[in-house]
């Protein structure tokens, strides 16, 4: 035992309590800071071996921990490129040297590239959709690039597939062969028509004029022209080569559905594709005639109106047209213990040998949170907690400047001994 | 979610659309009670519309006739009274003519009364009703009768008839020995084709056989008018003119005296003609009158018949009106109510 | 938890509040806009208790009941406004200048010539009525092709608006498929293609099919595309003019023709088809009704000669084809607009009026009164007569075909309007659903302000709680500052 040992071990516990007011500085600094994680001071004894009747006192060592894992509440803000994670996770970003970091401040907004950025300047990341839907690579950062809006400006997807439904009245009257919307006379005439809009290579509209016409009991025939062929007016006759498709529809003169052609109608868009109209549900029923389903894919080329983010991290581009399109799908990271993730300026965490592997996955999926867009994780920093802490400190730090003082007044005693 | 069971804007529609509702009902009903018809009968009645339009015209064509009949009556009552001068007339002349038979009568007188007698004929004949010639049968622009004078036509052809059948004139003194025979194949040759044959119309009469032809009824046409060719009329012409003329000749006694024994026969005919006509006549305007009459119910038939279908009851009008306008009165009351009826004025 | 989010969530407590009286004043203001529908702002559990997801009212039933009763109602309302019109324009008030009131003047004063057939004041007077008669008939021609002209004009009109709606629909359901698609609200662009819909319901009967993102496909009730991605033409060419025999252009609907509407209580659904029916089919008929009554004057005052030697002729009445004669029992179109009075009866044009007692019109031979006797009135009762004789008519006029001429105008006038009847009686009622319906559909889907009143005294409290928490906090926090000295 020795006084000096006293001595240091009060200014040991002082040199404590100071880190501890340290970190309430920096959280009471950071209170307001998107994503920020609250830092705190764990101590631990320090003991010298000590005899029987002779106590050596020790110490204090100071722990830093970040709470990185407890999450900040969620504040609603008005921009559709602020993300937040409800749950565990982090957004991968890198900054502009390229190296990957983690992060949970999500405040993204478009720098002049169409990059996202946040408040720190660091760039989100995701995989893109540009070769199909994408899967997450395991425990790593590859495959991932920076999200970017700018491109694929205009789009125009031709289109391949629809669905017609509808009811063809029964009783109808039957057309002479003559007449008929494929023989494409003056004089055709047609029991019903209707129209429906493709699009072709190009993503122009080709509006298709369907014609019904009976042709017997239970049979009726279906003709697709091009409408750009009709005639003003009254559609027949149409020009030269506007017949697209024509087939011959069988129902059955018992329950009245389609019978024949199950496989649908292949109508070659004029400068498109195959367009196969499903008309499987088709009806002929004692009823008027009534549409029940008229729907066809396939969108003409627009630009980017805005940007919409999925829970599920897919980010949608929205065409002015109003069509949609993924353009990437943002992952999330995670480690085994995020709270031993090494903290770096700008609120950016990177793994640490005591942190864990790298884990990557979508949002919402193996544990991971769900994004919400719209929406900025606060700190989680509590002022009160943090003024109480301070109380704490400052008394203790009074404490133990008093075993300080005490030492010093015995080593005067003790000085004075000798005179 | 459902709102509420009532929306504001539907509670202040629901007022606005009855209230103008109502006041559109009152606007008709007013007009209802001012015309006592209905607003709108075509809206009224639809398809119905055509009887009431059938029933008006049918209404004022009937009052049409019956006016129509008005002059027809005053053309008959003139016919009748010109009829009953004329048998006047002839009456005085067979009286003369039975007294100069007997040898009563100077030759003056007879000769006299004959000429007046025809002057009496020729003026009824030819007296114009509103500027028609009544006894002209259709030709009703033109004198029925011609006058009786030297230089006439008619006066030509009776002395040229005369002569050629004595061949000599009247005033020849050999006329006066003209036998009683002689005298009556004259007056069955010639006299009478004069004026009972074509003479007639060839020398005296400008009017047609036909008479006027009028519509009485809807369906029912009636001879209107006497024509101045009627034998009754020929025969007293007849007589007047034979007796007027031969009794200033020199015509001796035993012709005079065959002539006025045949005339005192033609004028009695004459007057039963006269008497027959008279009665038909009698009886064309009784049908007149009796068609009128008929029309006349028929017309009030229809007016009551137009009053029922397009006809608006008086007191019923007016009760509507009275109903719409305390309607309108509670309407607007309640409009106000409900309209102070708000949260609001609770929430201070 | 902690103080902090304590505050935080007060907080958003308090924005919640903000944005569902934002969504009451909405309301409120919007009380008196029949298309609008009323919103509600419902909180919705999310993490950190995020506000307010908007719905909107809607009844999708009444809605397409509604619209059904609207395109009902103004089918029913063009056909009976229009016969309105042609009533006063063509029959008159208490159908004074209607060819039946006319006609029947005509006889009054036909008869009243014959009791004296002499007096040339009275064949003055009936050659006034029979010109009165043909200028009932000329006017009424042209009066029947005039309305004919502008109901084609509206027409016209009628399908330049309905392009415009269709474009603006396409507008309005841009707005809902990609609001859809990006999860926005999208009540407004809801209300306005609602709105919309109503307004085209106006013109064309029509029925929706909503597919994925909330997508409509609007097509006519009889199945005639009208909207699916882009709005289809509705193509009309308008006739410069109108004359008796004209056929109206088709309105065309991605290529299929409107048809008209039958019936005075008409199946005529929409505007369009309303004013169709009153240019091809109202019109139409009653100008061959006129015609039918113009033929029946002419052959009624038809000369004959006497002992039938000569051909009959046109006498009072004539027209372009004489001296022929109208083919008995068959409708010429448009003789409504060419009967004349003969130049040779007519004063006005120099002809000698006592023709039409006498005969000979058309020359010596149709002389029937040789003698020119003053008082002749056998042909004038004729002619009376055969106005009141029965006569065949052209069924294809609409009308009873053997009558005589006097009741066949008449019963022109009873067909005409037992057709407006039941179009004022069709109109009532159908005002009276669209009326009903719309009340319907505002009750289910409208504003009632007093509720929503009420909804704002509820959010004053949980705005004043809120508050009421957040100075708790901050008294908290003051007290634990001054704490720290």
């Amino acid at each position: 035992m020795s006084l000096y040992g006293m001595m240091r071990t009060g200014v040991s516990g002082m040199n404590a309590q100071a880190n501890r007011l340290s970190t309430v500085a920096d959280n009471i600094a950071n209170s307001g800071t998107t994503g920020y994680k609250r830092s705190s001071t764990e101590f631990s004894s320090l003991i010298i071996p000590s005899t029987t009747g002779n106590y050596t006192s020790g110490g204090v060592t100071t722990t830093i921990r970040t709470s990185i894992s407890q999450q900040g509440d969620l504040k609603y803000t008005s921009s559709g490129s602020d993300l937040a994670i409800n749950g565990d996770g982090f957004f991968v970003v890198q900054n502009s040297s390229g190296t990957p970091y983690l992060t949970r401040a999500g405040s993204f907004v478009p720098d002049g590239e169409g990059r996202l950025v946040n408040a720190a300047g660091f760039y989100l990341m995701g995989y893109s959709f540009a070769a199909g839907p994408p899967s997450a690579t395991a425990n790593g950062f590859g495959g991932l690039e920076m999200v970017s809006i700018a491109q694929e400006e205009l789009i125009a997807v031709p289109s391949t597939q629809g669905v017609f439904t509808a009811n063809l009245p029964v009783g109808a009257d039957v057309v002479v062969p003559g007449n008929l919307p494929s023989a494409n006379a003056a004089t055709a005439t047609s029991t019903q028509k209707t129209s429906l809009v493709v699009y072709d290579n190009l993503g122009s509209e080709v509006m298709l004029d369907i014609h019904y016409a009976k042709t017997g009991p239970n049979t009726w025939e279906i003709a697709v022209f091009d409408q750009a062929g009709a005639a003003p007016g009254a559609p027949f006759p149409y020009a030269p080569g506007s017949l697209l498709a024509t087939s011959t529809l069988t129902f059955d003169g018992t329950t009245g559905a389609l019978t024949a052609p199950l496989a649908g109608v292949d109508i070659p868009v004029p400068n498109g594709g195959t367009f196969n109209l499903d008309i499987s549900k088709m009806t002929q029923l004692g009823t008027d005639y009534t549409q029940l389903k008229v729907e066809a894919n396939g969108n003409a080329p627009s630009g980017i109106e805005s940007i919409e983010i999925g829970s599920d991290g897919t980010m949608y581009a929205q065409y002015k047209n109003g069509s949609f399109r993924e353009l990437y799908r943002i992952p999330l990271a995670n480690v085994q213990s995020p709270d031993m993730l090494r903290a770096l300026p700008g609120n950016v965490y990177t793994p640490s040998a005591d942190s864990g592997d790298l884990q990557m996955g979508f949002p919402g999926s193996g544990g991971l949170g769900s994004m919400v867009s719209g929406a900025l994780e606060n700190s989680n920093v509590d002022i009160a907690e943090e003024l109480t802490a301070m109380i704490e400190s400052q008394r203790s730090y009074t404490a133990k400047s008093k075993v300080f003082q005490t030492g010093a007044d015995l080593m005067d005693i003790l000085v004075n001994l000798k005179r | 979610m459902k709102a509420s069971p009532v929306s504001s804007l539907s509670i202040s529609q629901a007022l606005r659309y009855s209230a103008m509702r109502t006041q559109g009902d009152l606007v008709k009903a007013q007009k209802e009670l001012d015309t006592g018809k209905v607003f709108d009968s075509g809206l009224a009645l639809g398809a119905r519309t055509a009887h009431t339009v059938t029933f008006a015209r049918d209404f004022d064509r009937l009052n049409g006739i019956v006016d129509s009949n008005g002059i027809v009556a005053a053309r008959l009552t003139a016919t009748q009274d010109a009829l009953s001068n004329l048998t006047g007339a002839a009456q005085e002349l067979l009286g003369v003519l039975t007294a100069s038979s007997s040898g009563d009568a100077a030759a003056s007188v007879t000769r006299n009364s004959g000429r007046a007698a025809l002057a009496a004929l020729t003026s009824i004949l030819n007296t114009p009703i509103n500027g028609e010639y009544m006894f002209a049968g259709i030709n009703t622009d033109v004198k029925p009768l011609d006058s009786f004078a030297d230089g006439s036509s008619s006066k030509v052809a009776f002395d040229a008839a005369f002569l050629a059948h004595f061949g000599f004139s009247q005033n020849d003194p050999a006329a006066a020995n003209i036998t009683t025979a002689q005298m009556d194949a004259f007056m069955t040759a010639e006299l009478e084709p004069q004026f009972l044959g074509a003479g007639w119309q060839a020398n005296w009469s400008g009017a047609t056989d036909q008479p006027i032809v009028s519509r009485i009824a809807l369906n029912e046409t009636a001879e209107t008018s006497v024509s101045g060719n009627h034998d009754a009329i020929r025969k007293l012409a007849m007589a007047a003119a034979a007796i007027g003329d031969l009794f200033d000749s020199n015509l001796g006694a035993a012709g005079r005296k065959a002539l006025v024994d045949k005339m005192v026969g033609v004028v009695g005919e004459a007057i039963s003609s006269l008497a027959a006509l008279q009665s038909e006549v009698g009886v064309v305007e009784q049908r007149v009158e009796a068609a009128s009459e008929r029309m006349t119910m028929q017309a009030d038939l229809f007016e009551r018949m137009i009053a029922d279908t397009e006809g608006v009851d008086p007191y019923e009008a007016a009760s509507r009106v009275q109903n719409l306008l305390s309607q309108i009165e509670t309407s607007y009351a309640l409009t106000a109510r409900i309209q102070q009826l708000s949260l609001l004025r609770f929430l201070g | 938890m902690s103080l902090s989010s304590a505050l935080n969530i007060a907080q958003s407590s308090i924005r919640n509040t903000a944005r569902q009286t934002s969504i009451v004043s909405r309301n409120v203001l919007e009380a008196n806009n029949p298309d609008y529908n009323r919103r509600a702002a419902v909180t919705t559990t999310s993490p950190g208790a995020r506000a307010v997801e908007i719905q909107r009212a809607a009844n999708e039933q009444l809605f397409r009941q509604n619209l059904q009763a609207v395109s009902a109602y103004n089918g029913q309302g063009a056909l009976s406004s229009g016969m309105e019109r042609l009533n006063l324009s063509i029959n008159g008030v208490d159908n004074a200048t209607s060819p039946a009131t006319a006609l029947g003047r005509l006889q009054e004063a036909l008869q009243l010539y014959s009791t004296s057939p002499s007096n040339r004041n009275l064949a003055e007077n009936t050659l006034d009525a029979a010109r009165q008669v043909v200028r009932t008939l000329n006017d009424g021609t042209s009066a029947l092709q005039s309305f004919r002209t502008v109901a084609d004009q509206e027409i016209a009109i009628a399908t330049g608006e309905l392009n415009r709606l269709l474009a603006d629909l396409e507008a309005a359901n841009n707005a809902v498929v990609s609001g859809t698609r990006s999860g926005r609200d999208i009540s407004d662009a809801l209300d306005q293609r609602d709105a919309t819909l109503k307004k085209i319901a106006e013109y064309v009967p029509i029925s929706t099919y909503t597919r994925g993102d909330n997508d409509m496909v609007v097509s006519t009730r009889d199945g005639s595309m009208l909207f699916e991605t882009v709005p289809r033409s509705v193509s009309f060419t308008p006739n410069g003019a109108y004359a008796p025999g004209t056929t109206g252009n088709q309105v065309y609907i991605d290529g299929v023709p409107v048809s008209l509407g039958t019936g005075g209580n008409t199946d005529a659904s929409g505007r369009i088809a309303g004013m169709i029916q009153l240019r091809d089919g109202v019109t139409v008929t009653m100008q061959a009704q006129f015609d039918e009554i113009a033929r029946g004057l002419i052959s009624a005052f038809a000369e004959t000669s006497p002992g039938g030697v000569l051909p009959d002729a046109p006498g009072l009445f004539t027209w372009l084809g004489a001296p022929a004669m109208p083919a008995t029992g068959t409708l010429v179109t448009g003789l409504a607009g060419q009967i004349r009075l003969n130049p040779a009866i007519d004063s006005a044009q120099g002809g000698n009026p006592e023709l039409l007692r006498d005969g000979g019109a058309n020359g010596a031979g149709y002389v029937h009164n040789a003698g020119g006797n003053a008082s002749y009135s056998a042909l004038l009762l004729s002619y009376g007569d055969r106005i009141a004789a029965p006569m065949t008519f052209d069924p294809a006029a609409g009308i009873d075909n053997s009558s005589s001429l006097a009741d066949y105008s008449t019963a022109s006038i009873g067909w005409f309007d037992a057709l407006r009847k039941d179009a004022a009686d069709g109109a009532n009622a159908k005002e009276a659903l669209a009326v009903r319906t719309a009340e319907a559909l505002s009750n289910e889907t409208g504003v009632n302000i007093d509720m929503e009143m009420s909804l704002l005294l509820d959010l004053e409290h949980s705005y004043e709680a809120s508050s009421r928490l957040i100075r708790a906090v901050d008294e908290m926090l003051a007290a634990l500052l001054n704490a720290v000295r």
